[in-house]
């Protein structure tokens, strides 16, 4: 075995680094850190966002006031956490059909840990698709841009034919469902907001009327991206800070599929025979045994 | 529906299973892009090999040795990245073992330096092949970041001297395409402004060379990232957890 290299003697004092100064940004956080979220001090409490966690929110608070307030730096109401938390219930169905379900489906039929599963799930979710999280940021950023354009002056039926056309309709993410065209969430949600006090703002109405319209010329509405999408711009947030809120929005139904499976044989998620599997790539050909260039 | 009539099937180009004749569930022969696995195991490497998975054809000798030497290149970013670093302090925090691999993977897929990153670097070195570099340096500006452009930019401040080092060595000892080739010379051009390619970068324009595709990319570059982190990640759960104490009070800075 060659001698061990000990770096820790060896380093050069730091002002006999030949330095463009530019480095001093990083020279400033060698060895510290500088935080505006939080501290946990040993012992005694912990701050959140200049709240104290034990003296101003613990046994106060809800946990989605908590989990906005370190995604955001806002403490929102009783009646918003209990909204999104409704809304948290409607994003994570316990069905391993689903995507993000069927990896925690999977990885009960493996028998990983929860925390594996339920995190994998989470990340499967992470989808331009479907999820409720980045789904929320692209459905924010279209309605408030569309929203803008309206206010100017566009009407609803140019920002319609506006948007990109996929299978003959209109593709605008927020409007429609992978699946089922008829969002079995968006009444309830409706619903939920009155009861808990909250009016319709600007861009709830005008998610609305672009509803309307796709209902009465495509035989497609709104869904659940879209309603969450425009309730949220209404409440003040932006798609960053919804898609940061909701990051683990699905979590709970990935959980339950795992532990649905946990237990099952193994392979017991819809095993497959070989030719279950639709090959298409080339036929069965001999390996080349010259080198090749 | 019978259960011979599923509702869609999996499409895949890249495998085929033939099944062992008493049990249609299990495997008896398998074909990679039309090859024979086993046959495939005892003529060729394993980047021949990982080549085929993405390209679905074996790649040419010196295509396999520009991989090679990448990957080589880069198979450690280092105990100081941020994505080794993420899962050294899973190690040393006694983290199950079997999820250091993904957390450091999750890590080093960020757009900052990541391989989001390698994606937008590809994009932009296909849009701007044509592009005189000179001129393309003299009309485009660094962001506050530092970025010229996905891939090139300076790191901690200056050029990456081990990046720099790398490229030179791929370049003397590898056939390399237009791809590389027009990279180096904007690189060239950037170390004017103390500026120039960075990890990212750099396997953008060789995968683009090899004819991967944009999203392949980015789960190409974290798995060529990975075995160092991985390595790194596991040598600290043999490490007691005092060996680097959490930092202390006064150089935590808290102002809320």
């Amino acid at each position: 075995m060659s001698t061990l290299h000990n770096t820790e003697s060896q380093t050069p004092p730091r002002d006999e680094f030949e330095s463009s100064a530019k480095d001093e940004q990083w020279q400033h956080y060698r060895g510290r850190i500088e935080s505006k979220t939080g501290k946990w001090i040993g012992g005694d409490d912990v701050n959140i966002r200049g709240y104290s966690l034990f003296n101003d929110l613990f046994a106060k608070t809800s946990y989605m006031q908590i989990l906005v307030l370190n995604a955001t730096g806002r403490l929102i109401s009783k009646e918003l956490a209990c909204w999104l938390e409704n809304n948290f219930m409607c994003m994570s169905y316990p069905d391993s059909r689903i995507w993000c379900n069927q990896v925690g489906a999977l990885h009960g039929s493996m028998r990983t840990t929860p925390t594996a599963a339920t995190a994998s799930g989470s990340l499967a979710a992470d989808s331009r698709i479907y999820g409720g999280s980045q789904t929320s940021q692209s459905a924010m950023r279209y309605l408030a841009h569309a929203f803008q354009r309206y206010q100017s002056g566009t009407s609803i039926e140019t920002l319609i034919n506006d948007a990109p056309v996929r299978n003959g309709r209109p593709a605008i993410i927020g409007f429609a469902r992978p699946v089922f065209r008829n969002d079995e969430r968006i009444q309830p949600h409706r619903e939920m907001s009155e009861t808990l006090g909250f009016e319709e703002g600007e861009y709830m109405q005008f998610a609305n009327a672009l509803s309307h319209y796709l209902e009465t010329h495509y035989s497609m509405g709104i869904n659940i991206g879209g309603y969450t999408a425009a309730f949220m711009l209404d409440q003040g947030f932006s798609p960053k800070e919804v898609y940061t809120i909701k990051n683990m929005c699905v979590a709970s139904g990935v959980t339950a599929c795992y532990t649905d499976f946990f237990e099952k044989a193994e392979h017991s998620h819809l095993p497959q025979y070989c030719t279950d599997v639709r090959y298409t790539g080339p036929s069965p050909r001999p390996v080349p045994t010259k080198n090749r260039s | 529906m019978t259960k011979d009539n599923l509702s869609g099937k999996v499409t895949t180009q890249i495998c085929l299973e033939i099944p062992d004749k008493t049990n249609p569930f299990i495997c008896a022969e398998q074909f990679l892009a039309g090859y024979n696995t086993l046959s495939l195991a005892t003529s060729s490497t394993f980047v021949d090999v990982l080549l085929l998975l993405f390209n679905l054809e074996l790649p040419s000798e010196a295509d396999r040795h520009l991989l090679e030497t990448l990957m080589i290149g880069l198979i450690n970013p280092g105990p100081r990245h941020p994505a080794t670093k993420a899962a050294m302090a899973s190690g040393l925090s006694k983290t199950n073992a079997e999820h250091i691999l993904p957390i450091a993977a999750s890590t080093i897929g960020g757009e900052r330096g990541g391989a989001k990153e390698v994606f937008y670097a590809h994009h932009f070195i296909k849009n701007h092949l044509d592009e005189d570099v000179q001129n393309l340096v003299c009309t485009r500006l660094h962001d506050s970041a530092e970025r010229f452009a996905p891939g090139f930019g300076t790191h901690y401040g200056n050029r990456d001297s081990y990046i720099e080092s790398l490229s030179l060595t791929i370049q003397k000892h590898c056939k390399t395409g237009k791809h590389f080739d027009w990279v180096m010379a904007l690189t060239s051009c950037l170390h004017e402004q103390n500026s120039g390619l960075l990890d990212v970068g750099l396997a953008a324009a060789i995968f683009c060379d090899l004819g991967i595709k944009d999203r392949e990319s980015i789960g190409l570059y974290q798995f060529i990232r990975l075995p160092g982190m991985l390595a790194h990640g596991l040598e600290q759960t043999r490490r007691p957890v005092s060996d680097v104490p959490l930092l202390e009070d006064e150089n935590y800075v808290y102002t809320p």
